[in-house]
Formats: structure tokens, sequence, C-alpha cells
């Protein structure tokens, strides 16, 4: 009787095991950043000398094409502080030549809490970086990618095989040319709608207990990148004047002024703040209300070259 | 007291967040080695058997967190010791005595655990002692589960002191019986006399009963993946910026509030009872129907029904027992305690106290002779048409549903009045769009099937094996296709 019930399950089963493994064979043939930037770490490990961290802002807004230094850029969205962190301690055995680290600091970064719902990211880092965030011991699961979060690669594998929507264009830096954020393109570049968008992601909402928890750990980051002798560039990235006119003025000032006391207080910080420093920065420059374009990228990007080779 | 510092002991640390859902991959792979191996054993071997679920629930458990594994360890010896105690004691005091030493560790666990820091803040508020206040004594994550099996095993010893059951001389079957893992963290909260004896009995495999308890796993992944996560995105969109939507969107987004943590719950609830039945062990029913329930009273007979069984039997009762005069007014004061006190079960904060008074009040006019021939409003409704009925109950869904999800009274306020002032100004969404269809679908089965303890369970008798094999899988993919980032039962918090 056992075993003729285990039979029927094994039977019932092989099928979904095989479907299964069709849609993570279809997953990892997608495109992505993550995978470039592996190729990148195993084939230049050795050479790489800037490391950039952060969200979807900088990892759309920093563009290594244009930097001077070879430089690799992991940000990814919704990637908080903590992972960060946790992906520079695993990645710097591997990154001998590393002199200097981007992080950014948007204007919401204290008060958002750590990893959220974007924990599933951490099959990703540990499939294709080799870096275990879970804070745990991990087993042959946790480098499954379309397990890591069915619904989204469900999405992805029916936008890119089937609707073949233009999502990605990588360059060989690992930088998406395809317009992912582009509610902007989306409205045909009309300022007055533009302008008048009132429902945009940003997060007005104040945490303290939240902004205490991560100012500690960014502090701890810091320490730990003094310790090991490299230069640090804390940055804000260029935002659309109706995501600045949003901005919480409280969320703002602890931001602003945890970063000039990181100037103040370590001689490796240095401050590239172009939040509010959008003059030189047209409407196509944005994909929307808080991230560049490839050209407001290479705007950036080439500001932060010059930050960079600065003596 | 230590001000704006938090004191930690040096052996709690909030814990990390891999935890076994029912809705994980990890569980998956757990339940599938525990049952092959918990029948690998052998029927024969009724002690090893359970020695093998105890540690499977111990190593369950453990997976949340370890540290708390000693406080589920120690809450059940305190009460199997309580039971052995009681039954050795000659004299009714003593009895009493033992009885009391149990419950004041069960509720002390349970007080400094969930309450400790709410009524620390509630007191230093109302008295104003704390200008910053900012006195925080515990940082600590409530233990998983603890409301529960601490409530089961209470549960144990009052009966035991009531005589309405034997005390257990089997410590293993004991430990067993507090830790069962299919319903260790949310449930059902089970009477010793009903679940106790089955840890006493011969098991042997049946297959019929795993089918059962696989269709009603199954059933329960798609009410919590499929309609409550759905459910949930739309309810948070609402309730994260009430001031965004109107009347009508927001009254729309409360009651698919109400009809979330119902497929969250007793989603969670069928698979524990599938889970069960996959190990040779019937689990209490918690949920009949709910959502057709003629009056608030009612409800609460249909909706987390071990837990109202539990108030009813341990708190309601014993004080109209108690009362010199069993008069009307005893029983609704009694009824108010015991409705606060289910709020207060459900968490540590206003909202849920403000959520069981709302609901005792209601339940308390039901139960008034208001009208002619002494006849109640609980009397009325039941005659009245279904829609009459059904409309008063969602009326109530929509201010029970809005206290039990805000996250403070001002939250609630707020959107209970810009509810009831009907405020136009805001945007109209359906929030949901399509997807609504699932839950549609959801209760059409549950009604249509309204005599079967799930829909599925009638499968087997309508329809041929590629027919239910097909709907196997189609409901497989759909549980894939829409699989979130695990995420954490709703009751799991309590």
């Amino acid at each position: 009787m056992q075993r003729k019930f285990l039979t029927y399950c094994l039977l019932f089963f092989i099928p979904v095991v095989l479907g299964y493994l069709v849609m993570e064979g279809l997953t990892l043939k997608i495109p992505n950043a993550y995978e470039i930037n592996k190729k990148r770490l195993q084939q230049d490990g050795n050479t790489i000398e800037t490391l950039v961290l952060g969200s979807s802002q900088i990892m759309s807004g920093v563009n290594p094409e244009w930097l001077e230094s070879p430089s690799l850029n992991i940000a990814s969205g919704n990637q908080h502080h903590d992972t960060d962190f946790k992906l520079l301690k695993g990645l710097l055995p591997r990154l001998k030549n590393l002199s200097t680290v981007v992080i950014e600091v948007s204007y919401s970064h204290f008060e958002l809490p750590h990893n959220g719902k974007d924990f599933w990211k951490n099959n990703e880092y540990l499939n294709y970086y080799g870096v275990n965030c879970f804070e745990r011991a991990t087993y042959f699961k946790d480098r499954l990618i379309y397990l890591s979060y069915p619904e989204f690669f469900s999405a992805r594998i029916q936008d890119y095989y089937i609707d073949k929507k233009p999502m990605t264009d990588f360059n060989e830096f690992g930088y998406n040319y395809a317009d992912v954020y582009g509610q902007f393109h989306a409205l045909n570049y009309d300022l007055k709608a533009i302008d008048a968008m009132r429902s945009f992601k940003i997060n007005t909402e104040e945490n303290l207990a939240v902004f205490q928890t991560n100012t500690a750990l960014f502090v701890e980051l810091l320490d730990f990148l003094k310790a090991k002798d490299l230069q640090v560039i804390l940055c804000t990235l260029p935002m659309y004047h109706t995501y600045l006119d949003k901005r919480h003025p409280g969320i703002l000032n602890r931001r602003d002024g945890m970063l000039e006391w990181a100037a103040r207080q370590y001689d490796n910080v240095q401050l590239l703040d172009m939040e509010e420093v959008t003059e030189h920065y047209v409407l196509r420059d944005f994909w929307n209300q808080s991230h560049l374009s490839p050209s407001g990228a290479k705007k950036f990007t080439l500001s932060l070259n010059a930050l960079i080779l600065s003596p | 007291m230590i001000k704006g510092r938090q004191w930690r002991p040096f052996f709690i640390f909030n814990p990390k967040p891999n935890q076994v859902l029912f809705n994980s991959f990890d569980f998956g792979l757990f339940l599938v080695l525990a049952y092959v191996l918990y029948w690998g054993i052998g029927t024969r071997q009724r002690k090893a058997q359970n020695i093998f679920l105890l540690l499977a629930s111990y190593v369950f458990y453990a997976f949340w967190d370890w540290r708390f594994l000693a406080l589920l360890v120690a809450s059940s010896l305190v009460d199997y010791f309580a039971g052995i105690g009681m039954a050795s004691s000659p004299s009714d005091s003593r009895r009493k005595l033992i009885l009391w030493a149990s419950i004041t560790w069960n509720l002390g666990v349970l007080f400094l655990f969930k309450y400790f820091n709410f009524f620390i803040e509630s007191f230093e508020s109302m008295f104003q002692l704390s200008a910053s206040g900012v006195y925080q004594f515990w940082n600590v994550a409530i233990p998983v589960g603890l409301s529960f099996y601490t409530f089961q095993t209470m549960g144990y010893t009052i009966d035991v002191f009531q005589k309405k059951i034997p005390p257990s001389k089997n410590i293993l079957n004991f430990l067993c019986f507090v830790s069962f893992f299919p319903q260790l963290v949310a449930g059902p909260i089970e009477k010793a006399s009903s679940l106790l004896p089955q840890f006493d009995q011969h098991r042997s495999f049946d297959m019929q009963r795993s089918k059962d308890g696989l269709r009603q796993i199954l059933w329960g992944l798609f009410k919590k993946i499929i309609v409550a996560e759905k459910l949930g995105l739309a309810v948070n969109m609402a309730f994260e910026n009430p001031e965004s939507y109107n009347f009508i969107t927001l009254s729309y987004a409360v009651i698919l509030f109400c009809f979330q943590i119902y497929c969250d719950f007793s989603g969670y609830t069928d698979i524990a009872i599938g889970t069960a039945k996959l190990f040779g062990f019937n689990l209490s029913r918690n949920f009949r129907l709910p959502y057709l329930a003629k009056s608030n009273s009612e409800f609460w007979q249909r909706w987390h029904i071990t837990l109202t069984r539990w108030f009813s039997d341990y708190v309601y009762s014993p004080i109209v027992h108690a009362a010199k005069r069993k008069t009307t007014a005893v029983r609704m004061m009694a009824l108010l305690l015991t409705m606060t006190l289910v709020g207060l079960w459900h968490g540590a904060r206003w909202t849920f106290i403000v959520f069981g008074v709302f609901n005792a009040i209601i339940m308390i006019l039901e139960r008034i002779p208001l009208f002619k021939n002494r006849g109640t409003l609980r009397k009325k409704l039941s005659l009245s048409p279904r829609w009459l009925s059904l409309s008063y109950v969602f009326l109530l869904f929509l201010i029970s549903g809005v206290l039990f999800r805000a996250g403070s009274m001002d939250e609630a306020m707020f959107i209970l009045k810009r509810i009831f002032s009907f405020t136009w100004e805001g945007a109209f969404t359906t929030l949901i769009s399509w997807k609504l269809g699932y839950l549609v679908f959801m209760i059409a089965a549950e009604l249509f099937f309204r005599r079967k303890e799930y829909p599925l369970q009638s499968l087997e008798r309508l329809a041929p094996k590629p027919v239910r094999w097909a709907i196997y899988y189609l409901f497989i993919i759909l549980l894939v296709r829409y699989a979130e980032p695990k995420e954490a039962f709703i009751y799991f918090q309590f």
C-alpha cells in the first residue's frame, strides 16, 4: 500500500519537476546584469579598481563604460546597505586591485528597512556571485533562481519569450540601455503630463527606529572600509524636480546630516552630492522621477569619474 | 529601569528570518522527509513513531529559533507535572495551588513576551512618566506559536483540575501533544481530550487518508498563495495610503482584507489539518464558512472555532458558573470580558482591544431582548432574508476589519472617519482587477461543496483519475506561477 502510494506520488511529481526545470532553464537564459558581472568577476576580478554598490538609482545612474578605471557596478533594485556590505565582504578577496568603493545614499536609504521583500535576490547573489547573503547555511534550493520569486520570473519569461519585449540591451559592463524604468518615455516626454504625475514611488514616512539601525550599520560599513584602506565615495544621484519637491524635510535633513558627518569623520570618504544639481540634466536624461536614463547616466558617471581621478 | 537604552538579555535576540513556512519549499522538503521516515518506521512501533514526531516537531520549531525551543519544552514540562501533581494531591487546596502555579507560569510567559512592552508603554503614556517615551525593557520577538501552545497546555491543566480528563502519565505523548508540528505555530488549538488520546492509538498507513490530506494541503495553498496574497497586495495599497482613496475604495479594501485574513488563516488551517492527516491524526475544524453568518454571534461560532471554544470553556463559562445569580447582566459582563480578552489575545495593541470590545458590544446588543415577546436581534436576523443579514454582517466586518488591520487607533479612526463620512475625495480603483476572480472561485467552490470539509474532498467521487490529475496540475501551475517570495501567515504573529 505504502509503495503503491509512493509510486503514485513519484509518477505525479515527475512532470512537475520536469516543468520546473524548463522554467529554471528559461529564466537562466534571459540576459541579466548578474551573469555579465559574474563573467567580469571571473575574467577581470583582479584588475577591477572601482566597485559600485547601491540600489536601482545608481544601477541605472552609473555606466562603467564612462569610467576610466576598471569598474564593476553590482548595484541592484532595492539593494540596501546591509546587502551591499555582505557583497563587499564576500567579493573583496577576489578584487585584489580594488581601491575605491562607490556607495549610494539615496534620500530615503536610512529610513527604509533592510532587505524588505527583496530577500529573494539572495538566490541571485549566491548563484552568480557566490556570496551568501542569507545569514544561514544554504542548500541546493538557494541556488534556484526561478524558485526564488516564481511570480516575478514567470512574468519575465512571458515578457522575454512570448511578448518579446525589448527589456534587455546590456553593454559589456552589465549596464542596461533598455528602457526598464521609463515612465517618461511612455508619456512621450510630455512635460505637462510628467509634471502632473502625482503618483510615483517615494518614501515620505519617517522611521526613526529604522534610521537608528541603518545608520549603525552604515557606520560599521565605513569602519570596515577604513580598516581595509579603501577610498569611499558616498553619492547621491540627480532626481527630477517633482521628486525633489516631494521629499520629506525630516528624512532629508537626517540623511544630509549623516553624509556631512561621515565626510568629516573619515578621511577616506568623499561626497558626490548631486541630488539637487540638475541644471545640466534635461528631461530625456531621466527614465522617471528617480532614475537616470543612459544619457543622464553618462553625465553622472563622468562627474564620478572626475572625482575618482582627482588627487 | 534603563532609560533610552535597550536592555537585551544575553540569551535572547531577534530571530533571523529563516522560517519554515507552510507555503515554502523548505516545508515541502521537510514534510516529504518526515512522511517517508515516519511511515518507514513501521506501523507497529507506536512509541518509535511518537519519538520521531517529537523530534520532527522540535526540529521544525528550532528552524524558527532554537533558543525558544527551551521555552516550549519548559511550558510542556510545567503542565505535565502540574497534571501529575494534581492527580496525586489529596486535598483540593493543594490541587488549586498547583493549578494556579501552572496558570501563573503560562500567563507569565505570555505576558512577558507578548504584553510587557505594551503595558509599560500604556502605563507610561497614561501617567506621563516618560517625557521621551523611550523606556524599553525587551527587544525580543514573540516566540512563534506562543499564544497557541500556551492556551493548549493551559486548557489541559484546567481540564485535569476539573477532572474532565485524567492526567497524562506518558511524558512522550504529552510532549508530542504540545509540540505536534502541524498545529504548533498557529493552531487549531486542540483540546487534550481530542488530540492527546490519538498519540496512544495505533496508526497504520491509510492511502485514502494520505490522499485526502494532500488534497486539503493543495486547497489550503491555493487559498493562501493565490487568494490571500493577491488580496493582500491590494489591501496594503489602500491601507498604506488611505488618504489617497475615497470611501468606496477604502470600504472595498476593508472587505477584501476580511477575505484576505480568512483565506490566509483558513488556508493555513487546511494545510495544518491536511498535514496531520498524512501522519494519521485528526485535528479540529477551525472555520465553517464565516462569511455566511447571519449575526455577529454566529460569526464567532464559525470563525476560529477552536479559539472561541477555548474562551467559552475556560473564561466565559467559569465566570457565569461562579456567579451566584446567573442573570442576563452577569452573562453580558462575562461576554464583555471574554471578548475583550479575545481581542487582546490577537496582540498587544489598543486596536485589538477595541476590536474585542466592539464585537462584545454587538454580541450583547444581539442577545438583549429588544423586541416584542422577548425577541432578540439575533433571532430576528436569523429569520430575516439572507441579503439583509449578510449586509448587516458585512457592515460589522467593515468596522472590525479596520480595527484589526490598522497599525494604531489614530490610523483606524482616520480610515473609519473617511468611510463613514462618505469622503468622495481621492481615487477610486478596483485595486485587484481580474485577480478578484480567484476569490469569487474560492467562495463559489466553498459554497457549492459546503457539506464537505473543503471543496477538493469530493473530487475522488466526482471525477475520473485523468480529470483529477489535470485539476491538481492546474492548481500546481497556478501556485507556482503566482508564488511570491514566501510570506508569513498573518496568524503566526499571534
